[in-house]
C-alpha cells in the first residue's frame, strides 16, 4: 500500500517535470484451459494471471550528450498473490564523444539475431510472462550494469560489466511444473561477483556479423543435491564464445548463430537441461510475402560436447536429456484492416516429443489502445520440457493504454 | 525537448534559410534565376533579359515533349525522392478510413543521398501514437539491390533486420507502400508518354508506367510537373484495370531552394481509406552523414546527434 501511494505521489512529480513522459496502464489475466484438480494447491490455480500493471516512463535530456531514462512498474497481481512497485529500467547515457557512450544503471540489453530461441542472448528473460501471455516487451529483465560502446567506422564495439541477474522463470505460485514436489524447499542462489561479456559487430559485405565473449553467471538457477544440506539452487559460472549473422536475401531475412558455451557443473545436478560444455546453433529465415503477410522458420541445435560429464553430474533418479536437443521454430502472421489487427500463430516443436502451440491475435482499437489474445498450448511427453507443462496450458487476453 | 531536436539539432542558419524560401511565390522563383545566374538584382534591363529568357524557357517547355518519358521520370524521382544532398522533415500522418475515423502517426524522417551513387540511407523515428514512440526504422537503399531495413523495438533494447516486400507492404499502416515512401528504380516500370495536361494551372507530362515485376499495381499514371518535375498526381490501377490509388500533391513549396510536396494524400479508391501527410520543418543539406543513420542514433537518437 506504501508502494502504491509512492507512485501516486511520483506520478504527477514525473508529469510537472522536464521531459518526455509517457506509460501504460494494461491488465493481463490469463486462465488454465486444462483440468483444475492437479493445480489445487497454488494461488494461480483456474486464473494463472490476473495482473494490473501500470508503467511510466520519463526520459530527460539536461544537455547535449547526457540523458537519463527511468521506468517504473506498479503491478498487482492477485493470481499470483504479489503487489509490488519496480524499478524497471534507471539509467544514464553520456556521450564521451562521437565514437565513444556509456550507459550505467538497471537497463535492459538484447543481443543476437533469432526469435524467441536464444543462443547469443546471454541477458536475462522473463518466461513466466512469456508463458503466460504477456505482451512481448515483457520478454526481457534488466541488469545492472555498466555498458560502453565504441563506434568505429562500421564497427561497433560493446562491453558490458553486470550484476548477475536471472531469468524470470515459471512462477510456482501459478505453474505446476515449476513447483518443488510436497514438502521440499532448496536453499536460495546468491548472487556474486560481476559478469563481464563483449560483442563486436559490422558489416561484413551485405551481412551484419557479430561475436560474442562472455564470463559470467548461468541467468536460469540450476538446482543440486548439496551434501549434507539438501537442495539449493546455484549460479553456475558460464563461459560463452559466440558469433552470429544475418542478411536480406529477396524479400526475407536469413540469419544464423553460433556458441561454445561452457559451464561448471557440480556433482548432484538435477537440472537436466543444462549440459556443462555444449555448443549451441541456429539457422532461420524470415520472408513478407506482401500485403503483411509474414512467415518464419528457425532450427536450434544444442549438443552436449562432453555427455559422460554431464550424466555423470546428474543426482540419483534424473533422466539425463539426450545429448542433442533440437527445437523447430514456425511463425507466421498477418496483418490486416492498415495493420491495425494482426492475426497468427508460433510453434515449438521439440525432436524430445514436446510441443508449445501460440495461436495469437492482436487489436489496435484506437491510436494508444490494444488488445490481444492468444493461447500458450503445451503438449507432448511427460518427459519433455514442454510436455511437462501440459497442465500449464492457458489462455490469455491483454487490454492496454498507452499514452 | 521533442524527439526531431534531438536528432537533429539544427544549424541556426540554415534553419533560417530554409524558413526564409518557403511560401514564396513566381516572384522569388525568379529571384532564384537570377541569383544562379550571376544576377544580384534586377533593374530594367535585367528585367527585360529574364522576361525574354523565361519566354525561351517556356518555349523549351512546350517542346520538350520530345524528352525520353524515362528521362522524365528519372528527373521525376530525382526531384521527388533524392532532392538535395540530405533532407530532414517532421512527418505527420493521418490515417482515415472510410467512416472518417482517424489514426495518426508522427515521426522523424532523415534522409541521406550516398553520393551519385542512387544508394540512400533513410531513418524514421516514431514519436506518436503513444504505443509506437521510441521505433525507429534504418532502411538502407541500393539502386542495384534490394533493400536493407532495420527496426528497433525500445522495450526491448533490440534491433531486428526485418523482411518486408517494399512493393506490396504498407508503410506503417498507410496507403503508401514502403516504396512509395523510397522510390522505385527506373528500370523497375516501362515508361510512356501519354500526353500533356494542367493540374492545378500546372503544365504537365503525363507518362503510364508499367511494373515489369509483381506489385500491387498493374500500371500508373503519373502527372509530372514540366518545370518542377515533382509527381503532382498519380492514378493506380488493379490488375484488372480498375482504378486502385490516387496520390495527389496538395501543397507544394519551395524549401531551400528545392521544391518539396509538403502535404500529399494517398487515397485508395475501392477502400475508401485515404492516408494524408504533412511534412514540416523540412531542411535540406545539414550535413547528415553515415554516423547518423546507425544502429547507436538508432536506439539512442539525441546522443548521436551532430
Amino acid at each position: 500500500m506504501k508502494k502504491v501511494a509512492l507512485l501516486a505521489l511520483l506520478a504527477p512529480l514525473l508529469a510537472h517535470a522536464d521531459g518526455n513522459f509517457s506509460g501504460y496502464a494494461q491488465e493481463h489475466l490469463a486462465y488454465r484451459t486444462g483440468s483444475k484438480s492437479a493445480c489445487a494447491g497454488i494461488e494461480g490455480c483456474s486464473v494463472m494471471a490476473n495482473e494490473q500493471r501500470l508503467q511510466l516512463l520519463g526520459e530527460w535530456q539536461p544537455m547535449p550528450g547526457i540523458a537519463s531514462t527511468l521506468r517504473i512498474d506498479a503491478l498487482n497481481d492477485s493470481a499470483a498473490g504479489s503487489s509490488t512497485i519496480l524499478v524497471r529500467e534507471a539509467y544514464v547515457d553520456a556521450a564521451i564523444s562521437k565514437q565513444v557512450a556509456v550507459r550505467a544503471g538497471r537497463q535492459v540489453i538484447t543481443w543476437g539475431v533469432a526469435d524467441y530461441l536464444f543462443v547469443n542472448d546471454i541477458f536475462p528473460k522473463n518466461y513466466d510472462a512469456f508463458f503466460t501471455g504477456k505482451p512481448f516487451d515483457h520478454m526481457k529483465e534488466a541488469v545492472d550494469a555498466v555498458k560502453l560502446n565504441a563506434v568505429t567506422g562500421e564497427m561497433e564495439i560493446e562491453f558490458v560489466a553486470a550484476r548477475p541477474g536471472q531469468d524470470g522463470m515459471p512462477s510456482s505460485a501459478r505453474f505446476i511444473s515449476a513447483a518443488l514436489p510436497p514438502g521440499m524447499t532448496a536453499t536460495p542462489a546468491g548472487r556474486h561477483g560481476t559478469d563481464f561479456a563483449a560483442r563486436i559487430a559490422g558489416r561484413v559485405g551485405r551481412w551484419d556479423a557479430a561475436a560474442y565473449a562472455a564470463r559470467y553467471h548461468s541467468r536460469e538457477p540450476g538446482l543440486y543435491m548439496a551434501p549434507g544440506a539438501g537442495l539449493a539452487w546455484e549460479m553456475r559460472p558460464m563461459r560463452h564464445l559466440g558469433v552470429s549473422a544475418t542478411a536480406s536475401a529477396g524479400n526475407g531475412v536469413v540469419l544464423a548463430e553460433a556458441a561454445y558455451i561452457d559451464a561448471d557443473l557440480r556433482a548432484g545436478n538435477m537440472n537436466r537441461y543444462s549440459f556443462g560444455r555444449q555448443i549451441k546453433a541456429l539457422a532461420g529465415y524470415s520472408v513478407d510475402f506482401g500485403e503483411d503477410l509474414n512467415a518464419s522458420v528457425q532450427y536450434h541445435l544444442e549438443r552436449s560436447v562432453d555427455y559422460g560429464d554431464y550424466s555423470r553430474s546428474l543426482a540419483p533418479g534424473i533422466v539425463p536429456t539426450s545429448r542433442e536437443r533440437q527445437t523447430l521454430y514456425a511463425r507466421v502472421s498477418k496483418k490486416l484492416l492498415h495493420q491495425t489487427l494482426g492475426v497468427g500463430m508460433q510453434a515449438f516443436v521439440a525432436f524430445d516429443g514436446g510441443r508449445y502451440l501460440n495461436p495469437f491475435a492482436s487489436y489496435s482499437i484506437a491510436d494508444g489502445w490494444n488488445w490481444e489474445v492468444g493461447a500458450n498450448l503445451f503438449d507432448g511427453t511427460a518427459t519433455s520440457r514442454y510436455g511437462s507443462m501440459k497442465r500449464d496450458s492457458n489462455f490469455y487476453t491483454s487490454l492496454r493504454y498507452s499514452f | 525537448m521533442n524527439e526531431y531536436l534531438r536528432i537533429v539539432p539544427a544549424s541556426p542558419t540554415e534553419n533560417a534559410a530554409g524558413v526564409r524560401l518557403v511560401n514564396q511565390g513566381p516572384d522569388h522563383m525568379a529571384s532564384e534565376f537570377m541569383q544562379k545566374h550571376g544576377k544580384k538584382q534586377p533593374n530594367g534591363a535585367t528585367l527585360l533579359a529574364a522576361v525574354a529568357t523565361l519566354t525561351f524557357a517556356a518555349a523549351s517547355t512546350a517542346q520538350a515533349q520530345t524528352i525520353p518519358a524515362d528521362e522524365m521520370v528519372k528527373k521525376e524521382l530525382a526531384a521527388f525522392y533524392y532532392a538535395g544532398k540530405d533532407m530532414s522533415a517532421r512527418v505527420s500522418m493521418r490515417l482515415i478510413n472510410a467512416q472518417g475515423n482517424v489514426r495518426e502517426r508522427d515521426m522523424t524522417m532523415l534522409r541521406m543521398n550516398k553520393g551519385d551513387t542512387g544508394d540512400q540511407r533513410y531513418m524514421m523515428a516514431f514519436a506518436a501514437p503513444a504505443d509506437v514512440r521510441g521505433m525507429s526504422v534504418l532502411i538502407a537503399k541500393y539502386a542495384k539491390a534490394d533493400d536493407d531495413r532495420w527496426m528497433y523495438f525500445p522495450a526491448l533494447k533490440a534491433i531486428k533486420r526485418i523482411a518486408a516486400d517494399d512493393k506490396k507492404s504498407s508503410f506503417v499502416g498507410s496507403d503508401f507502400t514502403y516504396e512509395d515512401v523510397s522510390g522505385r528504380d527506373l528500370d523497375e516500370e516501362q515508361h510512356t508518354y501519354v500526353k500533356a495536361d494542367e493540374v492545378a494551372g500546372r503544365k504537365t507530362y503525363v507518362v503510364e508506367s508499367k511494373p515489369k515485376g509483381n506489385t500491387d499495381y498493374s500500371r500508373r499514371m503519373i502527372w509530372i510537373d514540366q518545370e518542377r518535375w515533382l509527381p503532382l498526381k498519380e492514378e493506380y490501377f488493379d490488375a484488372q484495370n480498375k482504378p486502385l490509388r490516387t496520390f495527389t500533391a496538395d501543397k507544394v513549396e519551395q524549401v531551400g531552394g528545392q521544391w518539396t510536396i509538403t502535404a500529399r494524400t494517398m487515397k485508395n479508391l475501392q477502400t475508401g481509406h485515404r492516408s494524408e501527410v504533412l511534412f514540416k520543418d523540412v531542411q535540406y543539406n545539414t550535413g547528415l552523414g553515415d554516423d547518423i543513420f546507425t544502429e547507436r542514433n538508432m536506439k539512442n537518437p539525441g546522443l548521436g546527434a551532430k
